[in-house]
């Protein structure tokens, strides 16, 4: 594992400030995102985890700018690769989407556009960042296809043509295609059964690897995190409450939610103990709890938990901690640290 | 592909054995008949009116006429008509190029202004835009079109030279009947075409164009209008097919030589096998556009064409 902790300034592939995404509705403001900081080095893999609806996707879509409406994005700084993406007007956005900064959907059953070759769609990814002709770029988009393992020949065939697996290899092909600086890779493997899911998880390792790129891989699992991440953000209702190495956060954990995450994992010693979910459910975005989110599920929280928001806490130079009961020196949770 | 459009000809043959039947039987309900309308119009002996009830078969039954009419039409003869003598299908085709031009011509109008419509209110739903256009797309439908046509000839024919104020003359006389006909289909073009551009414009794989880098411009036009498409041209297939039937007001006001005032003038006069002929070429024509319809979502879409690919692999 990488492990500088000293960053230089060209070192930092995405920096981004304070995000706050809110959907406005008639009846009630959702607040989706409250307040994000990520820093990505070069090279680096930063795993985005958390429940569904912490606010992981519209994360990543604000990076691209791309919240779809009501969502009103709000950031105090935003730069990919030293580029100031909120400064950038629409043309220079479109260029910047794509070719700087891709991303991997979700579900590659409804990502691909059903009336189009899959050629045609890697293809015009290529035709609107490089200055090619046609055919040039159809070349180029049947090597993307053989790149991630499907043969060059079928790049005449519509997406309902492929399998899940194979349509998802697509949508990787797509976003590689232009050979973005920073990927980001939302749940790339979710809808895909484990089999296929190692095989993506390491056709993604590989060519990251060999681009350099720098990714920020958004799942639930924690497992593909310990798989290909770095660094790791544990995400909560619109919140990092959680941040550092894989290390420090998979050895040293801190957090409560993050500590219930890993006890909710099935454990492969012992099959028969039954799993440990944390009780109750996120709380609703559009009513979220005064003090932490977490309290009213945290067996630790205290009157203070309900009260104020926990402030981000540097435990050591490269792990963060939002929580209050470190306010007490003495407070451990009940996770044991491993080394 | 070509077994289905054959298929689908075939499937042709009930639908106008059914219409026939049906257009035979409420002819015969109609008071009066093709003797009533001589004797109106020539001062008819008794026994000349009766030489004529022989000849077309009047006295006879319904049924017998109309097996003698199938007779005829199994050897692809529509019969002649009963007033000026000439056969059914040389008037139809007579008056069939000038209701195709005004057909196409409509459509084209209410294409160019219901999809820049559709498309723009669906961007902006829920918006004042939004609800503006869809008042307008109303307003073409609202108003009556013999108010229209007239207008348009006060306002417009008269002061502009080159636009005639009536007949079937060259592109020029076309402008008029066809905006005519054409505002009036607006409505139901535009709100499809919104609705299905709403349905595409939610889709994922539009947040993907976008992510690539594609304009909105782009991303709406070409990407999820291409996706939109099929029930667009369903409707305007089905407006054109309507259109072929001839709209007699219109054709009345602009003095337009098409089918619609043929079929009229034939119904008033009783001609039964114009009536009858007409139709028949009319369904027919209907059923052409829209199997060329349902072949166009094929290529439109290549998991409908893949759909006819895969019936055709199962028969064999």
């Amino acid at each position: 594992m990488k492990k500088d902790t000293e960053i230089r300034k060209d070192d930092i592939a995405l920096e981004l400030k304070n995000l706050r995404v809110k959907f406005v509705l008639e009846r009630e403001t959702v607040e989706a995102v409250n307040g994000i900081d990520i820093t990505l080095k070069r090279g680096h893999t930063l795993g985005l985890a958390g429940e569904t609806g912490a606010g992981k996707t519209t994360t990543a879509l604000s990076l691209l700018r791309l919240v779809p409406h009501p969502g009103k994005v709000e950031c105090d700084s935003l730069k990919v690769d030293g580029k100031d993406v909120l400064k950038m007007t629409s043309k220079e956005l479109e260029k910047f989407r794509g070719s700087d900064l891709a991303m991997i959907f979700q579900d590659p059953m409804t990502s691909l556009n059903p009336v189009f070759t899959v050629g045609q769609q890697i293809a015009d990814t290529i035709m609107l960042h490089n200055p090619t002709t046609k055919e040039d770029a159809m070349k180029q988009a049947e090597k993307m296809l053989e790149l991630v393992g499907i043969p060059a020949v079928r790049a005449v065939e519509y997406p309902h043509q492929f399998s899940g697996g194979m349509k998802q290899r697509v949508v990787i092909a797509i976003a590689l295609a232009c050979n973005p600086g920073v990927l980001i890779a939302d749940e790339p493997t979710t809808a895909l059964d484990v089999t296929i899911q190692a095989q993506v998880l390491a056709l993604m390792k590989k060519l990251r690897d060999e681009r350099g790129m720098s990714m920020i891989m958004i799942t639930h699992d924690l497992g593909i995190i310990a798989d290909v991440c770095d660094e790791v953000a544990i995400m909560y209702a619109g919140r990092i409450v959680e941040y550092g190495t894989l290390k420090d956060v998979f050895n040293h954990t801190k957090h409560p939610y993050t500590e219930g995450l890993f006890n909710s994992l099935p454990n492969i010693r012992n099959r028969s103990e039954r799993l440990k979910p944390i009780p109750g459910l996120m709380p609703d975005p559009s009513n979220l709890p005064k003090g932490c989110a977490f309290a009213p599920r945290c067996r630790y929280a205290t009157e203070a938990c309900r009260t104020a928001r926990p402030a981000d806490r540097m435990v050591s130079d490269t792990h963060m901690v939002a929580c209050t009961a470190y306010d007490d020196p003495d407070f451990r949770i009940d996770r044991p640290e491993k080394d | 592909m070509l077994r289905y459009a054959i298929k689908r000809l075939l499937l042709m043959i009930p639908v106008i054995i059914g219409v026939s039947f049906l257009i035979f039987f409420i002819m015969d309900l109609a008071p009066g008949n093709i003797i009533d309308t001589k004797i109106a119009e020539e001062n008819m002996t008794d026994e000349e009116a009766e030489m004529l009830r022989e000849q077309y078969n009047l006295n006879g039954s319904m049924i017998s006429r109309y097996f003698k009419y199938m007779g005829g039409l199994v050897r692809g003869d529509l019969g002649k008509s009963y007033i000026t003598g000439k056969p059914v299908l040389e008037s139809y085709l007579e008056k069939l190029p000038a209701t195709i031009v005004l057909a196409a011509a409509s459509i084209l109008v209410s294409v160019i202004i219901s999809i820049p419509l559709g498309i723009y209110s669906a961007i902006k739903r829920g918006t004042f835009q939004d609800n503006t256009c869809m008042v307008l797309s109303f307003l073409g439908l609202s108003i009556p079109n013999f108010w229209l046509g007239l207008m348009l000839i006060i306002t417009i024919a008269l002061n502009v030279k080159w636009i005639p104020t009536s007949g079937f003359r060259g592109i020029a006389s076309v402008i008029l009947p066809a905006i005519t006909v054409g505002t009036g289909l607006t409505a139901t073009l535009a709100r499809t075409t919104r609705s299905s551009m709403l349905d595409v414009l939610n889709q994922d794989y539009l947040r993907t164009e976008r992510a690539k880098g594609n304009s909105e411009f782009r991303v709406v036009m070409r990407y999820a209008l291409v996706n939109a498409l099929i029930p667009i041209i369903t409707i305007a297939g089905g407006q054109f097919a309507a259109c072929l039937g001839g709209s007699v007001l219109t054709e009345t006001i602009f003095a337009w030589p098409g089918v619609g005032r043929l079929i009229i003038d034939s119904v008033n006069s009783r001609d039964v096998p114009m009536v009858v002929g007409c139709i028949i070429m009319k369904s027919f024509s209907i059923g052409l556009v829209v199997l060329c319809v349902d072949l166009l979502y094929a290529v439109i879409d290549p998991r409908i064409k893949a759909m006819y690919a895969r019936g055709r692999r199962r028969r064999k």
